[in-house]
């Protein structure tokens, strides 16, 4: 490791005044989804992709519209439907005619992924090959498009929503692919104080048209370059590969109800997420290091994408939050 | 060691140094609790064992009981001194600092070149936190194992009651048969006759009586007032205690002898409390006093067992010793203490017991 920029208490102190400012600012936005919105927040400061997950008209949208605005970043919304191409996404060479010379060539004009946030929405109403137009993308923070890969800004994320109920028309998005996403969010439905407070704010024009952005321009790259800087234990980044391993069947760690529920567990990248969701949480409570809290936060919306239960746990009607909850509290609390 | 450096942080590398020490202290303690399960459960077992009719020696019993303590320390002091990392990862329990001080060790341990950006911020409050959480006695507060102690602790007490019999001699003797043709019960005829601790009884009174024989007689032969042929007063005793139905009756009055090999043995009353004394009286060549004596320990009377019917002791000695054949050197009547000590199992003293009950009746 090579020496790292020194992080002191007053830029601790800003970072966690940053985040509050995030979640406040979207919250009013954003009714009765203060559990969503921090994880988004966490989510986007550990430069990932997000899954949002819940049924329509909970306002994901939105949040991710509200999101980029706060944050003062662009954002570029792809609605995806079944007869939606992937040059839909990454752009496409066209033939461009020169005035001068007279000549002809193809010029990349990149889509809509070519912003520093895009708004998937729907995600799983996309064919899979579009879909996994968005994989180079996601990992790679590039498209490859003719033999010429054409790199995307920085920083860039993926916001991606998806219906769970409806199921005609849609394809269920790959393991492979969900994996790249850091978090995946379930989006609730808010309660009735909640929705009375919406209605207050939000009958009579849309509250996103009027968000403005909380942090300066360079601001959010500074806070992503902060929490590399976090420290993280040995002993905490054991119990984290602990977590994970503790989630594949045919490891010793696993329990009887990994055993009995999970066909596959959470891969090394899940690892990764709940490191760096770690970081983030640590360092908005104003802490230099990750502690276990810190894991035990962020593991269920980094985990719970990752595994498969078994076919009879889901016909069964298992719910993998209940399974997976419990398996992260038994692991976490024998450290 | 925690390998911190105390000059850049000397409160964090005290605390982690303390906190080893007394973790380590309790680790032990620990251990010595568990140990205690064993121990308790060995001197228990030894005195079943003891009470089951073989003797056992209840010092030899305790110097058992305390091999797995012994072991325990052993293991403790050698192989149980937490590591840095343990020792951080209990100050974060105990002190709820969720993580602080494993997160400052494993970075203070790092040269300054390699620390992350926030390690400065981290080992500033580690070492804020060291600071105010003082001697860190609070470490040895908790010990779980020390309750449960208890429950060996008093396997070990009871094991002790059975070694020393205390209060055991409450409990009815096995059954008694009829009286014998000598108008006496004959030992023999008492149920329950411990054989083995009859034998053990003897072989104890044998070498009592050797090594009696060997000290106070060497002197005699030499000056040739004993001659070699002469019955040792071990033989005697030997021949007394093959006789089992007479070796082990014990007066039930005083003065009572019988004949053996043509020597007498006389079972006769002493000092209560002496045990089992033995005997020679001056004026009586070739013949060997044997006496025998039972005490009730409970009473301590004067009158001891004899008087009361009741044949009770946990040890004996020989207390008293007279060959007429040294007449040189002791004076007629003149009484030496023996310096031996004998232990009567319960098996043994529940047999004499029974006897004693039965000729009681008989009377």
């Amino acid at each position: 490791m090579n020496a790292t920029p020194e992080l002191n208490e007053s830029q601790i102190q800003q970072f966690a005044e940053s985040v509050d400012r995030l979640k406040s600012a979207l919250a009013d936005v954003i009714v009765g989804q203060d559990t969503v919105i921090s994880g988004l927040v966490v989510a986007v400061i550990a430069g990932g992709h997000v899954l949002l997950e819940g049924m329509p008209g909970l306002g994901k949208t939105n949040l991710a519209k509200a999101l980029a605005k706060c944050m003062g970043k662009d954002l570029a919304r792809i609605q995806c439907t079944p007869d939606l191409m992937p040059s839909d996404i990454t752009g496409s060479e066209i033939l461009v005619h020169s005035d001068v010379a007279g000549s002809q060539q193809f010029e990349f004009r990149p889509g809509p992924v070519f912003s520093s946030m895009v708004l998937v929405d729907e995600i799983n109403r996309a064919t899979p090959k579009t879909q996994a137009a968005l994989l180079e993308a996601m990992q790679e923070q590039q498209v490859t498009y003719a033999g010429r890969r054409h790199p995307l800004p920085l920083p860039f994320w993926v916001l991606a929503t998806q219906n769970p109920i409806e199921f005609e028309g849609t394809y269920p998005l790959p393991e492979a692919q969900l994996d790249r996403f850091l978090v995946k969010i379930l989006v609730p439905f808010p309660s009735a104080d909640a929705l009375g407070t919406l209605v207050d704010r939000t009958l009579d024009f849309e509250p996103v048209d009027s968000v403005e952005a909380v942090l300066s321009p360079g601001r959010i790259e500074e806070m992503m370059a902060m929490v590399r800087n976090v420290v993280i234990a040995p002993e905490v980044i054991r119990a984290a590969v602990k977590l994970v391993l503790s989630t594949h069947a045919d490891m010793p760690e696993s329990g009887a109800l990994v055993r009995e529920h999970f066909r596959y567990g959470a891969s090394p990248r899940a690892l990764q997420s709940l490191l760096r969701t770690a970081r983030v949480h640590a360092l908005s409570e104003r802490r230099g290091h990750v502690a276990l809290d810190d894991l035990l936060a962020g593991a269920l919306p980094a985990l719970r994408h990752r595994i498969l239960l078994t076919i009879e746990s889901e016909l069964g009607g298992v719910r993998i939050d209940e399974v997976l909850g419990q398996v992260i509290t038994e692991c976490l609390r024998q450290e | 060691m925690s390998e911190l450096s105390k000059a850049e942080f000397p409160h964090l590398a005290g605390l982690l140094l303390r906190t080893t020490r007394r973790l380590w202290l309790q680790s032990v303690l620990n251990l010595l609790f568990r140990s205690a399960w064993w121990s308790g459960g060995l001197v228990f077992t030894a005195g079943l064992v003891h009470g089951l009719g073989v003797p056992l020696s209840w010092r030899y019993s305790l110097l058992l009981a305390l091999a797995p303590a012994g072991i325990a320390a052993v293991v403790g002091l050698l192989f149980r001194r937490p590591t840095p990392e343990q020792t951080a990862a209990q100050l974060d329990k105990r002190l709820g600092s969720r993580e602080l001080m494993v997160s400052a060790l494993a970075q203070g341990r790092l040269p300054p070149n390699r620390r992350a950006g926030a390690a400065r911020f981290v080992l500033r409050q580690a070492e804020q936190t060291a600071e105010s959480a003082g001697g860190g006695r609070e470490i040895l507060r908790r010990n779980p194992a020390a309750m449960s102690t208890l429950i060996p602790l008093g396997l070990g007490v009871a094991g002790l009651i059975l070694h020393l019999n205390v209060g055991l001699e409450r409990f009815p003797p096995s059954g008694v048969s009829g009286p014998g043709t000598d108008g006496r019960t004959a030992v023999a005829t008492v149920a329950g006759a411990p054989d083995a601790a009859i034998r053990d009884l003897k072989r104890s009174l044998v070498q009592i009586a050797s090594s009696m024989s060997m000290e106070q007689r060497r002197p005699a032969r030499r000056a040739g007032s004993l001659p070699s042929t002469a019955p040792s007063v071990g033989a005697v005793i030997d021949n007394a205690v093959a006789d089992r139905r007479t070796a082990l009756q014990p007066k039930t009055g005083s003065g009572r002898s019988r004949s053996f090999d043509g020597r007498t043995v006389s079972e006769g009353s002493d000092e209560a409390g002496s045990g089992v004394p033995g005997s020679m009286k001056a004026g009586e060549t070739q013949s060997t006093d044997l006496s025998i004596e039972f005490t009730d320990i409970e009473r301590r009377t004067q009158s001891g067992a004899a008087k009361e019917g009741h044949a009770l002791s946990n040890t004996g000695q020989v207390s008293e010793f007279k060959d007429p054949s040294e007449s040189d050197a002791l004076a007629p009547g003149e009484r030496v203490a023996l310096p031996y000590q004998m232990s009567f199992g319960p098996a043994l003293r529940g047999y004499v017991r029974a006897y004693f009950s039965q000729t009681q009746q008989d009377k």
